[in-house]
C-alpha cells in the first residue's frame, strides 16, 4: 500500500509544520522583503511564514477584528502601538524606515527630473495609496503639499501602496507617490524617471512590527521570526532594498 | 449622513442609471436575435454575453487597465478623441459597467422573447406593419415585464458592482467613488457608523427595487 503510506507520511508531515507557521500581515509596501526574509526565515528550518498583505489600515481592522495573524509588519508606528494599548499585542519595535518616491514609467521621462516633470504637467494623474488607510499615502499628501504641487491635478488612490504602484507601471497613472523599495527591485531597470523625496518633506515612516497576541497560541515560530527580523542578516537585506534602519 | 456619503450614492445612482438606459437599447437587439437565430454564432455569442457572470471582477478589472490606459494603443486613441483618459474616469465606470452588467440585460430578455414567440411579431407584419414598428408596437408591450426585470437587474447589479471599480476607478470623490468603494474605506478606517448607515441604504434600496419587481411581474402574470 505505497499510495496510503505515502498520504500518511504527508499527514503527519503537514501536522509537523502546522505547529511551526507563523501567519504575517505585511503591509504592502514591505511585501517583496518579507518574501525573501520569510525565505531565508524558513531555510533555518525555525518555522514557515504565510504572508498576507494589504494596506496598513486595512491589516489593522482586520486584526482588531479578530483575524488570525501572529506578526503585524506594518508601514507606521501609531497603529502597531495602538494595538499594544489594546491590549492586542506586544513587542513593537521598528524594523524599518520608510522612503518615499516619486517615480513615472514613461520611457520618455528617463534621465530626466522626475519632480520637475511633474509640476510642468499639472493634467497628469498621480497615483498615491489611500491616506486614509496606508501611511505611505499620508507621506504622499505631505510631501505633495510639501513640493507646492497646488495644481487641481487628478489624483487616484490605491487600495494600498501596491495597487498605486500598479497603476503607474501599467501607465494608467502617469505619475506615483511611492515606496522606495517597491521602485528599486533587484534585478529590473526602472524604466521612467525617479526622485526620491527629500526625508524632510513628511512625516518619518517608521515601520513598526509586532507580536499579535493569540492567548490560544504560544507563538513560538512568531518570537522566532521577530528575532530573526532584528538579527544582522536581516537588518542587511532590508537596508540593501532601500529602507532606512533605526 | 456625511456629504461624501451622499456623494457616493448620487454618484452610484447616476451609474447605474445610465448603464441601465444604454444597456437597454445595446441588449434589446442582440436578445432579440439570439432568441430568433440558428446561425453558428449563437452559440459563442451567448458564452460571451455570459462571461461575466462566471469571470471575477478582477479579470475585466485588469484587461480593463491593460488595453485602456493612456498609453496602450486602445486607451490613447480614445485620449486623442476625446482629450481624456478612460482609466480613473466616470466614463471608464460606464464603460466597464456596461460590460460587467450585460448578461444581467440580455439574459432576461432573450428569455421574455422567447417565451412570446414569432406569431405576433409575422402577424403584425403581415397587417403591413414594419419589422421596427411591429417590435416597438407589439413585441415590446408583450414582452415588458421582460424589459423591467432586465432594467432591474442592470441598475441593481450595477448599483451593487464593487470588485471592477475598485480595480479601475482610483477612489475620486464624484467621480469614481462608489457607495460600495465607499463602504469599504468606511470598514477600512473603523468608522463603523457610516458603513453602517450606508450598507442599510443599500440594502434597503435593494430590496425594496426587487420586492417591486416581483410583486409588478406577479400582478402581470394574474392579470393575464
Amino acid at each position: 500500500m505505497p499510495r496510503i503510506s505515502l498520504i500518511l507520511l504527508l499527514l503527519s508531515l503537514s501536522e509537523a509544520v502546522v505547529a511551526g507557521v507563523v501567519h504575517v500581515a505585511v503591509a504592502a509596501n514591505f511585501l517583496e522583503p518579507a518574501r525573501e526574509l520569510a525565505a531565508r526565515f524558513e531555510a533555518g528550518g525555525a518555522g514557515i511564514v504565510r504572508l498576507s498583505s494589504g494596506s496598513t489600515g486595512k491589516l489593522y481592522a482586520q486584526i482588531v477584528a479578530g483575524a488570525p495573524f501572529d506578526v503585524f509588519l506594518a508601514a507606521d508606528d501609531t497603529r502597531p502601538l495602538k494595538l499594544v494599548e489594546a491590549g492586542k499585542a506586544s513587542q513593537a519595535f521598528v524594523y524599518a524606515l520608510g522612503r518615499l518616491s516619486l517615480v513615472s514609467a514613461d520611457p520618455s521621462l528617463a534621465g530626466r527630473d522626475c519632480r520637475e516633470a511633474l509640476l510642468a504637467d499639472p493634467e497628469a494623474t498621480l497615483a498615491v495609496a489611500n491616506p486614509d488607510t496606508a501611511p505611505y499615502g499620508r507621506a504622499a499628501a505631505e510631501a505633495l503639499a510639501a513640493i507646492g504641487d497646488g495644481s487641481s491635478r487628478r489624483i487616484v488612490k490605491g487600495d494600498s501602496v501596491a495597487q498605486a504602484m500598479h497603476f503607474v507601471t501599467s501607465r494608467a497613472a502617469r505619475f506615483g507617490l511611492v515606496a522606495a523599495a517597491q521602485v528599486s527591485r533587484p534585478g529590473t531597470a526602472w524604466p521612467g524617471c525617479r526622485w526620491d523625496v527629500p526625508a524632510g518633506l513628511y512625516a518619518p515612516i517608521r515601520q513598526v512590527a509586532v507580536l499579535v497576541i493569540d492567548p490560544g497560541s504560544r507563538n513560538d515560530a512568531a518570537r522566532a521570526f521577530l528575532e530573526f527580523l532584528r538579527s544582522a542578516e536581516a537588518r542587511a537585506l532590508i537596508s540593501a532594498r532601500d529602507y532606512g534602519l533605526p | 449622513m456625511t456629504a461624501a456619503s451622499i456623494e457616493s450614492i448620487l454618484l452610484s445612482l447616476r451609474l447605474a442609471g445610465i448603464t441601465t438606459v444604454i444597456l437597454l437599447l445595446v441588449a434589446t437587439p442582440i436578445a432579440w436575435w439570439l432568441s430568433n437565430t440558428r446561425h453558428l454564432l449563437k452559440g459563442p455569442v451567448q458564452a460571451v454575453v455570459a462571461l461575466p457572470i462566471v469571470l471575477p471582477p478582477t479579470v475585466l478589472g485588469f484587461y480593463f487597465i491593460a488595453f485602456l490606459n493612456p498609453a496602450a494603443p486602445l486607451g490613447a486613441l480614445w485620449v486623442d478623441v476625446t482629450g481624456s483618459s478612460l482609466t480613473f474616469s466616470f466614463t471608464g465606470l460606464v464603460i466597464a459597467s456596461l460590460l460587467y452588467s450585460l448578461p444581467f440585460a440580455v439574459q432576461p430578455l432573450q428569455s421574455a422573447f422567447e417565451t412570446l414567440g414569432r406569431q405576433e411579431f409575422e402577424a403584425a407584419q403581415t397587417l403591413g406593419a414594419s419589422r421596427f414598428d411591429a417590435f416597438v408596437s407589439v413585441i415590446v408591450p408583450l414582452a415588458l415585464p421582460g424589459f423591467v426585470s432586465a432594467a432591474v437587474l442592470t441598475f441593481a447589479h450595477t448599483l451593487g458592482e464593487f470588485g471592477v471599480v475598485l480595480m479601475v476607478g482610483g477612489n475620486i470623490p464624484g467621480e469614481t467613488r462608489t457607495v460600495s468603494i465607499a463602504i469599504y474605506d468606511y470598514v477600512e478606517t473603523l468608522d463603523y457608523a457610516a458603513a453602517h448607515t450606508l450598507s442599510l441604504v443599500l440594502l434597503v434600496a435593494a430590496f425594496t427595487i426587487l420586492l417591486a419587481t416581483f410583486v409588478y411581474n406577479g400582478r402581470r402574470r394574474s392579470a393575464t
